[in-house]
C-alpha cells in the first residue's frame, strides 16, 4: 500500500510538468499578451511597449521564458538552477545550497504586472478565502447529498424521492448568477438582514488576512465568527443549491445500484435487519464510486466558485482570476492555474488512494 | 386480530409432521404491461429432514416460490396476494418483520444460483459467515469467527483459517458456492433452500457441490428444497419431486414415482428432453411450443396449447391438483380423472417409451 502511494505520488510529477507546459502554451496562444493592457492607451508609444517587453523578458524565445518561469534556467548554470538554493542552518552549521532561488520550483511565481506584488503573496491572500467559502459549502452539500441520496434510494418512488428529483432539477438548472443576484436583492436589498457581498464589514473589522484581522479574531472570536458567518450565508447557500443536485443524484443512483445486487439478497436471506442491509452492505459498496466523484469535485471548488465569488465580491481565487484576466496579469493567471492544477492532481491521487483502501479488489501492482 | 382468527381457523388443518406446508401461494408482480402471475396456486410440503426437488423450465416461478417462502419478494413490484406458508407451526406470512428476520438464516437458509455475485465484495468471507452467526446465535466476535472457520471446514474448504481472511474475488466460483453453503449451514437451519446451486458452475464442480449438499443433508438431517431445471440432478439428490409449470405445481410425488411413472404430460415431456449418451445424434424430443405469455394465459389447463394429449375438456377449465389412486401422489391433469379414462391408455404407452429412453442411459 505504501509502495503504491509513493509510486502514484512520483507519477504525479511528470503529469504536473506536462500540465504547466499546456497552461503556458494556452496563455501564449490567447490573443493579447501582458502588453495588451496598453493597447487602448494612445499615450503609450511602441518604444515604451518594447521596453516593457524587454523588462519582463517577453522578447526572449518562448522555451527560455518557460524555462525561467519554471526555475530551471536562471543566473546559475542550466539544471543547477533547479536545485534548492539559498542558505540553511543544519545543527548549527550554515550550508550554502548551490541552486537558484527564483522560478516556480523555488516557490517563486513571479510578480504581478499590474502592481508588482509577488504572485505567491497574492495567492497566499486569496487561497484561504476560497478554502473557507468553498470548503464550507462542499462539506454542507456532501452531507446533505449523502443523507438525501441514501434516503431517496431506500424509499424509491416515495414522495420524498419525487420531491428531491424536482428540487435537484430546479437547482441544477438555476443559473448561479441569477440565484446569487436574487438572494442579494431579497436579503440585502429589500430585507437588509444580510450583507450584499464582501467577506468582512469594513467599518468594524480589519481586512481579512492581515495581522490586524487575526488579532481581532483572537480578541473577539465570537464577533469575528459572526461577521464571517453573516457574510458567508448567501454565497454558501448559492453554492450548495447549485451544486447539490449532481452529488445527490450520484449517491442515489450508486445506492440504488448497490441495493439491486445479489449480495443484498444474500444479506437479507441470512436475516440481516433492513438497517444493516442499507448501511453495512449497500452503503459500503455505494461509497466506492462516490469517493472518486468527490475527489474529482475538489478542483471544482476552486474554479466553480468563480461566479459565486464574483457576484458576492468574495476575495478568493475565482474573484482574483476574473480581475487578473481583465487586466492581462499573466503571471498571476499562471500562478492561479498552477495551484489549481496541483490541487486537481493531488485530489485525484487522494481519491485513488482512498479507493484502494476501501475496495479490497484494487490491485496495487 | 385477523391474524389470530385466521390461525385458529386454519391450525387444525396443519399436519404436524410437516416442516413446511405451502398452500395456495400466489405471488404476483405488477409491471408496466399488467400483472405477471409468477406464482399462481402453489401447494407443496416437506416433512422434517425430507428432501424435495422443485423442477420446471426456467421462468415457471421456482425462484419466486422460494423467495416467497423467505419473504424476500420485492414489494413493489411483487406481492404475495394469497396463500399460507406454514413452517414449524407458524404461518410465515403472518410474522412481523423482526420475527421473519429471526427465521431467515436461522431456521431457513438459502443459497443462490450466482456464487460470483452473491457474496459482498467488500467484506471477507469470514466476516460474512460470522455475521450470520452473530445475528442468530448471540455470540461474540471471536467465537463467531471460530464458528465461521468450523463451517468452512465442514464444507471441505481447505485451510479455512486462511480462507476466512480472504475476499470473495480471491476465490473460484466453486469455492464461493462452498462459502455460501457454509454460511447457510452456520446456524444449523431446519430447512435449506438451494436455488439452482450448481447451474452457474463448471460441470466438474457441479457434481462436487451436489455431492456436498447431499452429504451435508444426510449428516445434519436438515430438510432440503432443491430447485433445479435439471431432472438428472433431481434423480441423484432428492426423495420427493414437485414439477412446476406456469406458476403452478402440476405433479408431486416421490422421485421414483415421478421419474419412472410420470403422470403429467409436461413431466413426460421434460423426461423426453433429457439429453443422454444413447440419444446423442438422434433428434432430441423437445416439448413443442413455448411457455404461455403471462398476459395471455390459456383459459383452461395452462399446458394445453403444448400438450399432445389435450382435448376439448382441457380448454374448458383448469384441472385441480388432485390425489391419484395411490401413495399420496398428486397431479393436475384431466387424463387422471374419470373424464380422461378413455385416453389414459395412449398417454401411458407414450410415458413408458419416454421413461425407457431415459432409463436406458
Ligand atoms: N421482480 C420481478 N418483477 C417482475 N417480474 C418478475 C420479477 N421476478 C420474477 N418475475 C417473473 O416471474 C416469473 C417467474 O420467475 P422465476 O421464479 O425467476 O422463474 P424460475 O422458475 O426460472 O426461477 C418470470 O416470468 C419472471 O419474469
Ligand atoms: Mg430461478
Amino acid at each position: 500500500m505504501i509502495k503504491y502511494a509513493v509510486r502514484r505520488t512520483l507519477q504525479a510529477i511528470p503529469v504536473l510538468l506536462g500540465i504547466s507546459m499546456i497552461i503556458y502554451a494556452i496563455l501564449l496562444i490567447a490573443p493579447g499578451g501582458p502588453e495588451a493592457r496598453f493597447a487602448q492607451n494612445p499615450r503609450i508609444t511602441a518604444d515604451q511597449i518594447a521596453a516593457f517587453r524587454h523588462r519582463w523578458g517577453l522578447d526572449q524565445p518562448i522555451p527560455i521564458q518557460y524555462c525561467k518561469w519554471l526555475g530551471v534556467c536562471g543566473d546559475k548554470p542550466f539544471l543547477v538552477n533547479a536545485l534548492p538554493g539559498g542558505t540553511i542552518e543544519l545543527a548549527g552549521v550554515r550550508i550554502e545550497l548551490p541552486g537558484g532561488d527564483n522560478g516556480v520550483l523555488h516557490g517563486d511565481f513571479g510578480f504581478s504586472v499590474v502592481n508588482g506584488e509577488p504572485v505567491a503573496a497574492i495567492i497566499g491572500d486569496r487561497l484561504p478565502a476560497t478554502l473557507i467559502l468553498a470548503g464550507t459549502a462542499w462539506v454542507i452539500w456532501v452531507i446533505i447529498a449523502f443523507i438525501s441520496g441514501v434516503y431517496a434510494a431506500v424509499k424509491r418512488y416515495s414522495l420524498f424521492d419525487s420531491a428531491l428529483t424536482v428540487f435537484n432539477y430546479v437547482g441544477f438548472s438555476f443559473p448561479t448568477f441569477w440565484l446569487g443576484i436574487m438572494l442579494i436583492t431579497v436579503f440585502a436589498g429589500s430585507l437588509h438582514v444580510l450583507p450584499a457581498g464582501g467577506m468582512w464589514n469594513a467599518r468594524t473589522v480589519p481586512p481579512f488576512g492581515t495581522s490586524e484581522y487575526w488579532a481581532f479574531f483572537g480578541s473577539q472570536p465570537l464577533n469575528a465568527l459572526a461577521d464571517l458567518g453573516t457574510h458567508m450565508i448567501l454565497p454558501v447557500f448559492t453554492l450548495v443549491v447549485v451544486s447539490i443536485a449532481y452529488d445527490s443524484r450520484f449517491v442515489r443512483s450508486s445506492m440504488l445500484e448497490a441495493l439491486n445486487q445479489d449480495y443484498i439478497r444474500t444479506a437479507r436471506a441470512k436475516g440481516v435487519p433492513e438497517r444493516g442491509v442499507v448501511f453495512r452492505h449497500a452503503l459500503r459498496n455505494a461509497l466506492l464510486p462516490v469517493i472518486t466523484n468527490l475527489g474529482l469535485e475538489i478542483p471544482f471548488l476552486f474554479t466553480g466558485a468563480f461566479v459565486t465569488e464574483t457576484i458576492f465580491s468574495w476575495p478568493g481565487m475565482g474573484f482574483q482570476f476574473i480581475q487578473s484576466t481583465a487586466s492581462f496579469d499573466y503571471p498571476v493567471l499562471m500562478g492561479l492555474l498552477s495551484v489549481t492544477a496541483v490541487v486537481t492532481v493531488f485530489a485525484n491521487l487522494a481519491a485513488d488512494l482512498t479507493y484502494a483502501i476501501v475496495d479490497p479488489r484494487v490491485k496495487y501492482d | 386480530m385477523t391474524g389470530t382468527a385466521h390461525l385458529v381457523a386454519e391450525a387444525p388443518l396443519a399436519r404436524d409432521d410437516l416442516l413446511l406446508d405451502v398452500r395456495g401461494l400466489r405471488t404476483h408482480f405488477k409491471v408496466m404491461d399488467g400483472t405477471v402471475k409468477a406464482v399462481d396456486g402453489v401447494d407443496l410440503s416437506i416433512a422434517q429432514g425430507q428432501t424435495l426437488g422443485l423442477v420446471g423450465e426456467s421462468g415457471c416461478g421456482k425462484s419466486v416460490t422460494a423467495l416467497s417462502i423467505m419473504r424476500l419478494i420485492d414489494i413493489p413490484p411483487g406481492k404475495i396476494v394469497d396463500g399460507e406458508i406454514w413452517f414449524d407451526g407458524r404461518d410465515l406470512l403472518q410474522l412481523s418483520d423482526s420475527e421473519i428476520h429471526d427465521v431467515r438464516g436461522n431456521d431457513i437458509a438459502m443459497i443462490f444460483q450466482e456464487p460470483m455475485t452473491s457474496l459482498n465484495p467488500v467484506f471477507t468471507v469470514g466476516e460474512q459467515i460470522a455475521e450470520a452467526v452473530r445475528l442468530h446465535q448471540h455470540v461474540g466476535g471471536a467465537e463467531a469467527r471460530n464458528r465461521a472457520i468450523e463451517s468452512l471446514r465442514a464444507v471441505g474448504v481447505p485451510a479455512p483459517e486462511r480462507r476466512v481472511r480472504q475476499y470473495p474475488h480471491e476465490l473460484s466460483g466453486g469455492m464461493r458456492q462452498r462459502v455460501m453453503i457454509a454460511m447457510a449451514l452456520s446456524c444449523h437451519p431446519k430447512l435449506l433452500i438451494a436455488d439452482e446451486p450448481t447451474t452457474a458452475l463448471d460441470v466438474t464442480i457441479q457434481a462436487q457441490i451436489l455431492e456436498l449438499i447431499k452429504e451435508i443433508q444426510a449428516r445434519t438431517g436438515t430438510a432440503l428444497l432443491l430447485i433445479t431445471h435439471d431432472l438428472g440432478v433431481v434423480a441423484e439428490t432428492v426423495q420427493h419431486v414437485a414439477v412446476m409449470y406456469a406458476g403452478r405445481i402440476v405433479e408431486q410425488g416421490t422421485a421414483e414415482q415421478v421419474l419412472l411413472q410420470p403422470k403429467h404430460p409436461y413431466t413426460q415431456g421434460l423426461l423426453s428432453s433429457i439429453p443422454g449418451r444413447q440419444r446423442r445424434g438422434r433428434e432430441l424430443s423437445v416439448i413443442k411450443g413455448v411457455v404461455p405469455n403471462p398476459f395471455r394465459m390459456p383459459p383452461g389447463c395452462k399446458f394445453e396449447p403444448r400438450c399432445p394429449f389435450a382435448w376439448e375438456r382441457c380448454r374448458a377449465s383448469e384441472p385441480s391438483l388432485a390425489a391419484t389412486d395411490r401413495d399420496g401422489r398428486t397431479v393436475r391433469c384431466f387424463l387422471h380423472t374419470d373424464e380422461g379414462a378413455s385416453r389414459r391408455g395412449a398417454y401411458e404407452a407414450a410415458a413408458v417409451a419416454a421413461v425407457r429412453g431415459v432409463v436406458a442411459q
